[in-house]
């Protein structure tokens, strides 16, 4: 499954405080797993 | 004259304390009707009903969001945290009205948001949220692609061992 879109190649040098604040900024890619899983759901549903 | 001028002078900064706090209760009285607006349509959608109280309030929110003299307070003042409540997706995973998307997205775009608004707002998970979902209308998506590389960058600069 896709997490956030974030090229985690350019972050392997990154330093860990850098990293930590692009997660409080935007997230572990969880916070809104749930809408997007129900609307590819519902999507698929009405394409087929 | 020094002592009318010192009289000035103080007189202006009263004035500036005083327009500084009418605009902070202006924003604060405005977060809470868009914090209770959104409670409204979460009820609202989670009933089956259709969710009308953020569209009704958004032509306010989009005068007090485009004017310049205002956003340092919008930003003081965490505005940003009730924009994001807009922005999210409602109980049936629906987003909000393409109006409020667009109107608020575009409105992130001229103000000068930085790291630490946007970790106490959340603003950026959200947008993470429209970056990802195909719902995302393209137009919009383009400026979500935009607002949130330009978050990343001064976070990736603080780093010294970040090379491009």
């Amino acid at each position: 499954k896709t997490g956030p879109r974030l090229d985690t190649s350019k972050l392997s040098t990154v330093d860990r405080e850098s990293l930590q604040q692009l997660y409080e900024v935007f997230g572990n890619g969880g916070e809104y797993e749930w809408a997007l899983e129900a609307q590819e759901i519902e999507d698929e549903g009405n394409g087929e | 004259t020094a002592a009318l001028k010192s009289q000035t002078v103080r007189r202006r900064k009263t004035d500036e304390d005083d327009l500084e706090r009418m605009q902070d209760d202006r924003i604060d009285a405005l977060k809470n009707k868009m914090i209770e607006a959104a409670n409204l349509d979460v009820e609202k959608n989670s009933q089956g009903e259709i969710a009308t109280e953020k569209i009704k309030l958004l032509k306010e929110v989009s005068d007090v969001l485009s004017k310049a003299d205002l956003a340092i307070s919008i930003l003081d003042n965490n505005l940003l945290e009730a924009v994001r409540l807009w922005l999210e997706p409602l109980p049936d995973a629906s987003m909000p009205a393409y109006q409020i998307q667009k109107e608020l997205i575009h409105s992130l775009e001229v103000l000068p948001i930085k790291t630490d608004h946007l970790v106490a707002s959340g603003i950026g998970k959200v947008l993470v949220f429209y970056q990802r979902s195909q719902r995302t209308e393209p137009n919009l998506k383009k400026i979500v692609d935009r607002l949130i590389g330009d978050w990343t960058r001064p976070i990736l600069n603080k780093s010294d061992s970040y090379k491009d």
